[in-house]
């Protein structure tokens, strides 16, 4: 075999072997970049945990609420606590397993017959439950272990054993099967073992009352190893007969006898080693049957320290029981959470009356979180928030609010020194997600385009696919443009303003390159060819493929030509728009084809925020819909005649066709003038690429069509008439 | 003699036939007036498959759902009964977990979500999937049973293997629907052929693809295979701005189903259908 056979052949095989075992099989995922996040806190969380709160969201998840709460309250999270909440859950072993491997190691017995532990529901027509748990397996493989120890594998009892315990799993998915009695002559523990087995396989039959029997019976046989157990499991089979059942809800006298039988174990020092599990069924009773009163144990119980081990479960009850809570409570952590979490006039007036009656840092935070600058309460608010130090765990929400109120009641000076007299220490010691609240704010105050340009730019808090806290992956600490940056150089500026901003030192490379793209391209829309040749330099040093092309806008012979010179331009670089992206933008490389139809910019008169990707724009564009009429997101420093000049332009704008349309009649008007030129045939063929690649609509099938006919019957041999065999709609 | 009957015989005969000739073009003009007037308040397609059934099915998904509120002579529900996870060579069978309430006599499909994972599935699996999925027959009242499989291109034998194989174990007066990417109903039709009595083009999450399929729906074309063109998919949160007339809608809801809800997408339906 040749050394380049050999080699191809290993090529495919490692191909083969390298080939990724699992991909996700939805998609499109575009990456989500976040500048401040919303439910989550952010990595790393032990920040967060150890009490460096940040700007606290009231859009935050319940979880992170109550931390800040602890905090705010003066009861921090012990450090177990904190570990507590970032173990990550363990998956069991699977009991099943267990089971299968404990039984095969009995000679002939096997690993026995599959087990399906779903069961449905007496009476309900598509519900079903999980039957047999994980730990039901475990337990029944311990105790083979045991008995195999105790009595040999040769015992005959144990085949019998066995055979009832298949009997009583053979129930986790239908059936009513029961083990026969013990047989004459089996050891006292395995006939105490065939009594257990019974009552449990009455259990999981769905016969409770049988199983309740049973179970009460195997409690007064002091000689069964599973009298302890069995006390507990009477309450088991009492929860199971009041939930399990067709009717909505579950049945509180049967969840009463259950509870009182639960108290009745945890009151037996006899059961010591039942207590956990019963206290924590107990707790499952409680929240079905005393919600509110369940709700506040759980609100007093998470306000304290020094409970770490039951702190995850109280949590997920606390989820549980706050989802469904209908009824306000009054209490501390539960108030809290719930007010937080709401918005509106009435929230702002408890959490007010909260803080007047107790004035105490969470109910400052959640009172100055909601408040507005004409409310009559904020003077009051503002002299006990100026109080908060900066060793508080509610600075940075305070600080970040004091700022907001002094924007909305216009005292934009003020909120300037505020936070050019905070930022230093604050990008020192905040994790960028709240950094970002308040460089935010900074730009918005900001009192000329340098101060704007400074402050627009942040570097990302993550980088995600699939939304906060899933996948996240790290971002350099490289500055992108946030939205609502973006959305004043989009909506608000005017091109001169665009050119000054490219050409700013202020910006990194990376951002003064797009801003140069888009001041170039939006000065061409707008026939401001003097604004094109002042940008052309430095477009041609952020983007060298350009040279060529922007040579022949140059040197084009006047506006027609220098028009033509441009659109030629646009369609041999699909990527160029007038208008800027937040985050990380478009990946593909200007000149290339994107496969998601990032191509040839949309619109500007679409009802779609320009900032919008791409792809979701494009296929709203389909729905036709036009801009409203949208306020021009001016920045304060913007002087009267810029103002003017900028809706000058943006009128401009909007008259504008979507760039295929835009692109096509101006190369169909051209080549009809200028059959000569050799780069028409070119142009004709890039027109009809950009109706089928573009962001379209359905005017785009016409220009289609037009350019492939005049290509095709002025130029029928040339390589690009042959290689564009349809046209578009 | 007999020459005489048989001319009264024939004389009474051609009497008898004008006559039924008249009723019977009478009876026709009647029955076909009496179908537009039918057809117009309530458009039916003929040859559909569950024609009996309401012309509205809500998609129940796993999570608790409260359905109390629904007419159940207007709307019918499409149950996710079974997820069944395809990973190597396991089949993993995930029945409903989470509660569900309906007036007790809403019209049901049986759905079951059929997902894949790390390798394609083998035909070994095809006979597991399918009595899995065939024991859904059982559920008493069941209109129908819908798989709800995004089958990719090299999985398509295989899919096509289970549902000969359903088909097979499914008796014929439990319906067959499948749900369809709205791209093999217009441009990739491998299901024609399938065995199933419905494919229902999913007109949301539609991706990539969604910009041609409303274009091709809004210049007035319909779905190419017969089995599509009976109902259609769609989305309370993507709603869409032109359908086929007269098809079963199914709804999907990425939030529970709240009566404010079902009465806002129900607004919409109307003027599709």
């Amino acid at each position: 075999m040749k050394p380049n056979h050999v080699l191809g052949a290993g090529l495919v095989v490692a191909g083969i072997l390298l080939m990724p075992s699992h991909l996700p099989s939805c998609g499109p995922f575009f990456p989500e970049t976040i500048f401040t996040y919303r439910e989550y806190p952010g990595e790393p969380l032990d920040r967060y945990m150890g009490g460096q709160l940040g700007v606290i969201q009231p859009t935050y998840q319940r979880t992170y609420l109550f931390v800040a709460y602890r905090y705010l309250s003066g009861k921090p999270l012990t450090r177990k606590e904190q570990q507590a909440l970032q173990e990550p859950v363990q998956q069991p072993a699977s009991g099943l397993a267990e089971w299968q491997g404990a039984r095969g190691k009995l000679p002939g017995a096997g690993p026995g017959p599959a087990v399906n532990v779903f069961r449905p529901i007496p009476g309900s027509q598509w519900e079903s439950y999980v039957n047999c748990p994980e730990d039901a397996f475990r337990a029944a493989a311990k105790t083979l272990e045991q008995r195999l120890s105790s009595f040999g594998a040769a015992h005959p009892g144990l085949k019998s054993w066995i055979a009832a315990q298949d009997a009583v799993f053979s129930n986790c998915s239908q059936g009513q099967s029961v083990p026969p009695p013990p047989e004459a002559g089996l050891p006292a523990v395995l006939k105490a073992d065939r009594a257990y087995q019974i009552a449990a396989a009455c259990f999981y039959a769905g016969n409770f009352e049988e199983a309740e029997k049973r179970f009460r019976e195997i409690a007064t046989d002091p000689s069964s190893p599973w009298s302890r157990i069995a006390p507990y499991l009477v309450a088991r089979t009492l929860i199971r007969k009041a939930t399990l059942r067709a009717e909505p809800g579950a049945d509180s006298a049967t969840l009463a006898q259950a509870e009182t039988q639960l108290r009745s174990v945890l009151g037996d020092g006899n059961l010591k080693q039942m207590h956990a599990a019963a206290a924590g069924l107990l707790d499952f009773v409680a929240a079905r049957l005393h919600p509110r009163e369940r709700l506040r144990e759980l609100s007093q119980a998470l306000a304290e320290p020094d409970r770490a081990q039951e702190l995850p479960q109280n949590l997920t009850d606390f989820e549980y029981l706050m989802k469904r809570s209908t009824t306000a409570l009054e209490d501390g952590l539960v108030e809290w959470v719930s007010i937080m979490q709401r918005s509106g006039p009435e929230a702002l007036q408890q959490a007010l009356a909260n803080w007047e009656k107790s004035g105490s840092a969470p109910w400052l935070v959640a009172s100055i979180t909601k408040i507005g600058a004409n409310d009559p309460g904020l003077p009051k608010l503002l002299v006990a928030a100026e109080k908060i130090g900066r060793d508080s765990p509610a600075y940075a929400t305070v600080a970040h609010h004091r700022v907001r109120l002094l924007i909305e009641a216009g005292q934009r000076d003020q909120a300037q020194r505020t936070l050019d007299a905070l930022l230093p220490d604050l990008r020192a010691s905040l994790p960028r997600s709240s950094l970002n609240l308040f460089l935010a704010q900074r730009m918005a105050v900001a009192q000329n385009l340098e101060e704007f340009l400074q402050f627009a730019q942040r570097v990302p808090a993550s980088l995600t696919y699939q939304g906060e806290g899933i996948d996240e992956r790290p971002v350099k600490d490289q500055a992108l443009f946030d939205a609502d940056s973006v959305r004043i150089l989009n909506q608000g500026l005017p091109l001169s303003s665009l050119r000054a901003a490219a050409a700013s030192g202020l910006l990194p490379v990376h951002l003064r390159r797009q801003l140069v793209m888009a001041a170039w391209t939006r000065s061409i829309l707008l026939d401001d060819h003097q604004t094109a040749r002042a940008l052309a330099a430095d477009l041609r040093k952020h983007y060298p493929a350009l040279e060529p092309l922007l040579q022949e806008y140059s040197s084009a012979a006047n506006t027609q030509a220098r028009r033509f010179a441009a659109a030629f331009l646009f369609l041999k670089f699909p990527g160029m728009k007038p208008y800027l992206t937040s985050g990380v933008g478009m990946r593909t490389r200007l000149e290339g084809i994107d496969n998601l139809r990032d191509n040839w910019w949309c619109s500007f008169n679409l009802d779609e925020d320009l900032d919008r990707p791409a792809f979701l724009r494009y296929n709203a564009s389909s729905d036709a819909r036009k801009r409203k009429d949208a306020a021009p997101a001016f920045p304060d420093f913007l002087d009267d005649s810029d103002r003017t000049r900028f809706r000058q332009e943006w009128r401009q704008l909007l008259d504008l066709d979507t760039a295929p349309n835009y692109l096509g009649s101006l190369v169909v008007s051209w080549a009809r003038k200028n059959p000569r030129d050799p780069r028409v045939p070119e142009a004709l063929h890039l027109a009809v690429t950009s109706s089928r690649y573009g962001c379209t609509d359905s005017q785009t099938g016409r220009c289609s069509k037009e350019a492939f006919t005049l290509l095709h019957k002025n130029y029928p041999e040339t390589e690009w008439a042959k290689s564009t065999k349809y046209w578009f709609k | 003699m007999r020459l005489l009957r048989w001319r009264i015989h024939l004389h009474l005969s051609r009497r008898f036939w004008i006559g039924a000739l008249g009723l019977v073009v009478v009876l026709f003009f009647l029955v076909n007036l009496a179908s537009l007037v039918w057809n117009r308040a309530r458009p039916r397609l003929i040859g559909d498959p569950l024609f009996a059934c309401p012309r509205v099915f809500l998609w129940a998904w796993e999570r608790p759902e409260n359905l109390d509120f629904i007419d159940p002579r207007q709307l019918g529900l499409a149950v996710l009964a079974k997820t069944i996870l395809l990973e190597g060579r396991k089949v993993i069978v995930r029945p409903r977990l989470q509660p569900l309430q309906a007036p007790p006599q809403t019209s049901a499909i049986a759905v079951v979500r059929i997902e894949t994972a790390r390798a394609e599935p083998v035909p070994e699996q095809s006979r597991e999937v399918a009595a899995e999925i065939a024991q859904l027959a059982e559920t008493p009242g069941l209109a129908a049973i819908q798989i709800d499989f995004d089958a990719t291109k090299s999985e398509r034998p295989f899919y096509r293997l289970l549902l000969q194989d359903v088909r097979r174990r499914v008796p014929a007066s439990v319906k067959l629907s499948i749900t369809a990417l709205a791209s093999w109903c217009i441009y990739d039709d491998w299901i024609s052929e399938l065995p199933v009595d419905e494919a229902v083009p999913m007109l949301f999450r539609m991706g990539v693809d969604r910009e041609g399929v409303v274009r091709y729906l809004r210049s007035g074309n319909d779905f190419r295979p017969k089995i599509c063109r009976y109902s259609v998919g769609v989305s309370t949160d993507e709603p869409l701005p032109r359908l086929p007339s007269g098809r079963r809608i199914y709804l999907f809801n990425p939030r529970p189903w709240t009566a404010q809800s079902l009465r806002e997408i129900l607004e919409a339906v109307r003027t599709w259908q």
